[in-house]
């Protein structure tokens, strides 16, 4: 049988932003995939050089809303570093709970996307279920469930009280009984092992090449984690362990995410009964003189990494974000050659893009025509069919 | 007799088709936020549907970005009438906090007609559940809002 | 005990490191160094980490900068190339990691990387005839037309 190319692309009936695939197929194996992206490009950077920081402070958290809390930490980190203040050390702990807050609801979050896209839509309920405890604790402190706007330029803006902690500490204890059973679930359950076992492979020589970031390098051997290279916010302050398996797997990159809600787990706990007194804000002037800086922080997914030029007025000279998931494709299309059709979306989702999957599927024969239009729910129904057809069960 | 069968059906199972076009990702986590168990917008009948062919409601999130807007037009075009749009979150409605940027079109409604605006940054589930409710009502009463 | 930063200075002797805080390293090269200065942060110091490429409009030239992570410490590489001959070398060669960000940068603001494999638009849309978003002279192509 020839080579069939198929673009998958770009709206997906589960989820997050769109983007695009090209795959070259084999009969059934992939031989070559090409990334197109820009679907969601909306051209932040060149709008935050007509806002002034406070202005900014708000739209960088939407640059994504998932991991927005990593932007607005990353923004007010740079901006902080040129205007030459240090912010209060409760301010420190108050940022770093959100922190690790945002990383629980994000993999929270990501075990249910995994699940759907294997078919096993039970622990899609069950774990958007728990995440819904973090989602609350989210908007006890900070009003909102999703962009929390806590950051001040100078520190935080909202306080977190005794009742608070109570509570925080309260639904910590609840997520990890409940992180305890996904722990079993992925280790011992038969049916997520067949779909995650040896599929996706990435070597850790190509993590290292391609410059993989997160749970995705993690689960390649590679010891990164910035919040321990170079530690930030109350990291220097916080006990916890670094996650890294050697599989190099999509279940490693699932045992990744559940063992890291542990040590989130274990790092709020921290911050909670340690939450230092004292002011939350350092007052901050509205012109940041002219300097540059840069700032990364260990998002959810990765590695997200912040530059700022200022100019000496209310304004960014320029403002430059590299998200995670950017720096995962290049490592995504080089895992999914070789591997069957049917595994592309979980091979996709693994690395947790925050970029969309796929919907549209359009089946290229041979000699490049267009063919028959096949949706992308169709293809995730085509893979979990695929290994039915091998003795796969939900 | 047919007729009355049929808008009962829509209005006690319409099959919704997701779409973000262009989005930070917010609305649509809140989106499927409505449909797990705390919420459960599928006893309302709701169910997301992956084409176009099978949607009665098109539910957007996002300004439309320019690499965005003929798929809009394109999946709006598929969807069998009668159709309705929903826009959920601020930057649907008009473009939201991306007002002015380069990349960007505008609200949903620049492309194709909207039925109803769910404002919010992102709303919140209960928001867009009420948001899809109304909207059902409307078309129990005879389509206009 | 030589501390990351202190190897750094040590390997790049004769270039102009500038250490500005702990775990914050700047060096800045002429563009025809820049092959040279990638390969040794390869070869000699074993770097493989590239965090990602920003570039600028300065209003007089076009800014590069490669950022790269060593244990923690952010070595960053500027180099600039003039607006009527914004081509640099492709780092591809040295760094695969670079292919995207190369693209990124060509398409908002007009960077050619030399050898790069594969310029096709990465962020704008295909149809995008607007010209480079980044530069500082640039204006939305409503503006143009108003204009003319």
């Amino acid at each position: 049988m020839g080579r069939v190319k198929l673009p998958i692309g770009p709206q997906h009936p589960a989820l997050k932003e769109p983007e695009n695939f090209t795959i070259t197929l084999d009969g059934e194996r992939v031989v070559d995939v090409d990334i197109r992206i820009g679907y969601t490009h909306r051209g932040i950077e060149k709008l935050m050089e007509s806002r002034t920081y406070t202005q900014n402070l708000y739209l960088v958290e939407r640059i994504c809303g998932i991991c927005s809390y990593a932007h607005v930490e990353n923004f007010t980190q740079n901006v902080e570093e040129i205007l030459g203040i240090q912010i209060p050390k409760r301010a420190e702990y108050i940022r770093t709970l959100f922190l690790e807050l945002e990383r629980l609801h994000s993999h929270f979050l990501w075990l249910g996307v995994a699940g759907h896209e294997i078919g096993f839509d039970t622990l899609f309920m069950y774990t958007w279920q728990d995440r819904e405890v973090v989602q609350d604790l989210l908007e006890m402190i900070s009003g909102n469930r999703v962009n929390y706007a806590m950051n001040a330029i100078g520190g935080v803006r909202r306080d977190v009280c005794v009742e608070h902690q109570k509570k925080v500490l309260q639904g910590m204890d609840y997520l990890e009984k409940r992180a305890g059973y996904y722990k079993e679930v992925a280790i011992n359950e038969k049916t997520i092992l067949a779909r995650a076992e040896n599929v996706g492979i990435l070597k850790t020589k190509d993590a290292l090449k391609y410059t993989a970031v997160g749970p995705t390098a993690r689960a390649s051997g590679i010891t990164v984690d910035i919040r321990k290279d170079d530690p930030y916010a109350s990291y220097l302050d916080t006990p916890f362990d670094v996650i890294t398996t050697n599989t190099n797997d999509v279940l490693g990159r699932v045992v990744v995410r559940v063992l890291e809600i542990f040590e989130s787990i274990k790092i709020i706990r921290y911050l909670m009964a340690h939450l230092p007194a004292g002011e939350i804000v350092t007052k901050a002037p509205r012109k940041v003189p002219e300097g540059e800086s840069i700032s990364h922080t260990e998002a959810p997914r990765g590695e997200d990494f912040h530059y700022l030029r200022s100019n000496g007025t209310e304004k960014p000279e320029r403002y430059k974000v590299r998200t995670p998931t950017l720096a995962n494709l290049p490592a995504l299309a080089e895992m999914l050659k070789g591997t069957y059709l049917a595994d592309v979306p979980i091979i996709v989702a693994a690395i947790d893009p925050c970029m969309g999957c796929m919907d549209r599927v359009l089946v290229l024969k041979g000699n490049e025509k267009p063919g028959e239009l096949v949706d992308g729910e169709r293809l995730r129904r085509y893979s979990i069919k695929w290994y039915a057809e091998r003795g796969w069960k939900a | 007799m047919f007729k009355g069968l049929v808008k009962w059906a829509r209005v006690k199972s319409p099959w919704i088709l997701h779409m973000n076009c262009g989005s930070c990702n917010g609305c649509d986590i809140e989106i499927l936020a409505a449909l797990i168990p705390r919420l459960d917008a599928e006893r309302f009948g709701v169910l997301l549907k992956g084409t176009p062919r099978h949607a009665d409601v098109l539910v957007c999130t996002g300004p439309v970005t320019k690499q965005m807007k003929e798929r809009l037009k394109r999946v709006y075009d598929q969807m069998p009438e009668p159709k309705f749009v929903v826009v959920v979150g601020q930057c649907g409605s008009s473009g939201g906090i991306y007002q002015g940027a380069y990349g960007v079109e505008g609200g949903i409604d620049t492309v194709i007609p909207v039925n109803a605006y769910i404002p919010g940054c992102p709303p919140r589930p209960d928001a867009i559940a009420d948001g899809l409710i109304k909207l059902l009502a409307s078309i129990d009463k005879g389509g206009k809002l | 005990m030589t501390t990351t930063e202190e190897l750094i200075t040590e390997v790049l002797k004769g270039f102009p490191v500038q250490v500005k805080r702990e775990r914050r390293v700047f060096l800045t090269i002429p563009r025809n160094d820049l092959i040279k200065t990638m390969n040794i942060l390869s070869s000699e110091l074993n770097i493989q980490h590239l965090s990602t490429i920003t570039a600028r409009d300065t209003g007089n030239d076009l800014e590069i900068l490669y950022h790269f992570l060593l244990k923690g410490v952010v070595i960053t590489i500027r180099t600039t190339c003039p607006k009527n001959d914004p081509t640099v070398d492709s780092i591809v060669s040295v760094f695969p990691s670079a292919i995207l960000y190369e693209r990124e940068l060509h398409d908002i603001l007009g960077i050619v990387p030399n050898g790069h494999p594969d310029l096709r638009r990465l962020v704008l849309p295909d149809e995008w005839v607007g010209g480079y978003p980044l530069r500082k002279d640039w204006k939305q192509p409503a503006e143009q037309e108003a204009e003319e």
